[in-house]
């Protein structure tokens, strides 16, 4: 009984459910182990009781009884490799909804004490975003110099988008540390954690580390996903020819190199683009649009110095390079290749 | 031979197509009968090079029994081979290879990496997590464009490829299992390899230079 | 050699989210040393806490070291990871330079998961000269070619026949009268 007892109780049922347990024969030694028969039927019992129950709830790391906050900021600090002077990484951990309840408490208490103020983190934040985003987009700008200025925006905001920017700063582990009243924390609590961690980088060591911890971790964030996917024109071919007839060139036109399959259900059309009857590139795909569009993207990749296959996107850019990198990358609707071949290949 | 012992070879097909005739077919050439109707790619990389194209010839040997006229094609030869090579350094100035992929030797095995890979190493290996490694041991080179064939490594002022040690940790548990049938022996045996995890980080390649015909090691530990 | 038999689950090695790329970051957060204070099994335990646990989180400044003496359990290392995965492990019986060594362990892993790899490399760009396609290295007369075709319908290695043989020997028998007439 004792035995049965023990089990339910490790199960956590024994709080909510009955106490009693009315299934199992009352009529056995304390010390006698369960039968397997019987072992299998309170398995069963305790996984019905279990699914009945609903899932469990989940606790913050910080009711544990092992956790000490000061250490936590410390190994943190340390994990990521930078120095934080006087308050400011408690300061970025610090939600505005931890502290406005901090001081209900407070004053319910009657505890008044000025010198008991917690800051919260908005300062910290909207500093952080703002250095982030410049120099998200000024990387990108250092990085792809041939890319038109809405497809860097349009990376800059792929990276910066709040999953992205959540998942960051889990993988960091930075949001058990937040101090804030949701739970399970919402994913704008992590953004603006992590832009206030930002910010408090920028006020402890300087502008220029600040950036070092964003390219390390924002913009390493682009590893392993597809740049090539984010840069891709609405109207592939429109966007091709506006970019030839700027140069004062006839606009491509497609022709099949090669097709096969095209009773199949699979058929491959090769287009070939030419202008003035110079080959520009050529695509693959299963109707004759998908393969122009394609062909249309590969020779755009290439005219913008990013070839599928062949782009090496840096990680490790020199950091004052490109801050001091000011200009912006020529828009869409005025891009020729002249304009761009002035532009400096990123020096690793 | 000094020629064709500087040659860094080509095996790109796309620069291959620039070198052939249109409308040859490799393989139903004629090499060396008739002088006319040889490819400039073979006049290019000269007779006794593992070009596909002289393999091909091996595979199909038709020495010519009678004599025939051998044109002397080593200043074309030279100049071509400058060219080429001029190329190779003029995109490795301005960095224009783009992505760069290599074949490293490492714990005994061999590994086609580019930057951003993780490789796994197993077994016994010292450096530890975090350390920064340089790897040395090149076989080869390669972009989009070219590729550098080392005679069997690099030199190691001509590429540079670092990497960083991110993780240690066991493999899963493997068994060793023995039995002898009808003889009542039977042992199992539960081992777990130690697995290192890099990342490349880059590769780098210098200018591709003179060949020195005296090469030695280089302080190089094998 | 499969691995059917094997309860195990497979994957590929994986680097949580660019570690390496940027700055290496210890993927290990806390660890939680769970031990009793007479028990014996705890021995070797308490003897690592006294003698090698301060080399220990000084030497990792970046894990969060928690010392947990429990009664009546037996000794215990969880560590938990930056990717929210726990590895648990008992150190029951343990030699002090036993635990030391699965502490390492723990530091340098990157979570718990144990799982078969399938491959001993990741990579993102498996392709540079870009992949074989039936495309690659096709003679470009074939497009314009209509078949039957004399040239491209033969087949691609035909042996020296008898014929060609007696025209090579021919030859060389000119080539050799030749050469006897001139000199």
């Amino acid at each position: 009984m004792a035995a049965i007892r023990c089990c339910l109780a490790a199960s956590k049922l024994l709080n909510n459910s009955i106490k009693s347990c009315v299934m199992y024969r009352v009529t056995r030694s304390n010390h006698a182990p369960p039968s397997s028969d019987e072992r299998v039927l309170m398995l069963r019992e305790i996984l019905r009781r279990k699914k009945e129950a609903g899932p469990e709830k989940k606790y913050h790391r910080n009711t544990f009884l092992e956790w000490n906050y000061s250490a936590e900021l410390y190994a943190f600090s340390k994990r990521i490799g930078e120095n934080f002077e006087g308050n400011f990484l408690q300061q970025a951990f610090t939600q505005r909804s931890y502290v406005v309840k901090q001081e209900t408490l407070n004053k319910d208490l009657g505890l008044d004490d000025p010198d008991r103020f917690l800051e919260d983190n908005r300062s910290l934040a909207a500093k952080g975003e703002e250095l982030s985003r410049n120099f998200v987009a000024r990387y990108l700008r250092t990085a792809l110099p041939c890319l038109p200025e809405e497809g860097i925006l349009h990376i800059r905001d792929h990276i910066l988008k709040e999953d992205n920017i959540a998942k960051v700063l889990c993988s960091i582990g930075a949001d058990e540390l937040i101090l804030c009243t949701d739970f399970p924390t919402e994913t704008q609590t992590k953004v603006s954690t992590f832009y206030a961690l930002v910010g408090a980088v920028e006020a402890s060591s300087g502008p220029e580390r600040g950036s070092l911890f964003v390219r390390d971790f924002l913009i390493t964030s682009l590893s392993g996903q597809d740049i090539h996917a984010l840069c891709m024109p609405e109207d592939k071919l429109g966007a091709l020819s506006q970019i030839f007839l700027r140069e004062g060139k006839e606009a491509p036109e497609p022709r099949i190199i090669s097709q096969v399959g095209m009773n199949s259900i699979i058929p491959c059309y090769r287009i070939g683009l030419y202008s003035e009857k110079k080959f520009l590139g050529s695509g693959a795909g299963e109707s004759i649009q998908d393969g122009i569009d394609n062909a249309a993207l590969n020779v755009l990749w290439k005219l913008w110095d990013m070839p599928d296959g062949k782009l090496q996107f840096p990680f490790d850019l020199d950091v004052s390079s490109v801050l001091n990198n000011s200009r912006s990358n020529v828009p869409e609707a005025e891009w020729t290749s002249d304009k761009v071949k002035k532009q400096v290949r990123p020096s690793r | 031979m000094s020629a064709i012992r500087r040659l860094m070879h080509i095996v790109n097909p796309s620069v291959n197509a620039l070198l052939r005739k249109p409308g040859s077919n490799l393989l139903n050439q004629n090499f060396l009968s008739n002088n006319q109707s040889l490819p400039s790619l073979t006049s290019f990389l000269g007779l006794k090079t593992l070009s596909p194209v002289s393999r091909a010839a091996k595979a199909f040997p038709k020495t010519p029994s009678h004599q025939s006229t051998v044109v002397d094609t080593s200043v074309d030869d030279e100049r071509t081979i400058e060219e080429v090579i001029s190329k190779v350094n003029s995109q490795i100035e301005n960095k224009s290879h783009g992505r760069l992929f290599a074949i490293i030797q490492l714990a005994n095995r061999q590994w086609k990496i580019t930057p951003e890979d993780v490789v796994v190493v197993e077994g016994h290996w010292p450096p530890n997590v975090g350390d920064s490694i340089r790897l040395e041991k090149v076989l080869l080179v390669g972009s989009s464009d070219f590729t550098l064939v080392g005679m069997p490594l690099l030199r190691p002022d001509l590429v540079n490829i670092q990497a960083t040690v991110v993780e240690k940790r066991l493999s899963h548990t493997k068994t060793n299992f023995k039995k002898k049938r009808r003889k009542q022996y039977q042992r199992i045996n539960f081992y777990r390899y130690q697995h290192t995890m890099i990342r490349i980080n880059s590769i780098t390649l210098s200018a591709v230079n003179e060949k020195k015909d005296l090469e030695g090691v280089d302080g190089r530990v094998f | 050699m499969s691995n059917s038999h094997l309860f195990l689950p497979s994957g590929f090695p994986r680097a949580t989210l660019g570690n390496g790329i940027g700055r290496y970051i210890c993927q290990l957060k806390r660890i939680t040393l769970k031990f009793c204070k007479e028990r014996g099994s705890s021995m070797g335990m308490r003897d690592f806490l006294e003698h090698d646990l301060v080399d220990y989180a000084s030497k990792h400044p970046s894990v969060v070291v928690y010392v947990k003496p429990r009664r009546n359990r037996s000794a215990v290392i969880k560590a938990e990871y930056c990717n929210g995965e726990e590895f648990w492990m008992s150190t029951y019986k343990m030699t002090r330079e036993e635990i030391r060594k699965w502490l390492e362990l723990c530091t340098t892993q990157n979570d718990g998961a144990e799982f078969r790899f399938r491959k001993m490399m990741h990579t993102d760009t498996p392709s540079i000269q870009g992949p074989w396609t039936p495309f690659s290295h096709r003679n470009p007369e074939l497009n314009t070619a209509s078949f039957p075709h004399e040239e491209l319908s033969k087949p691609v290695f035909i042996p020296q026949s008898a014929t060609d043989r007696l025209i090579e020997l021919f030859k060389e028998q000119q080539h050799t009268l030749k050469s006897v007439k001139e000199g």
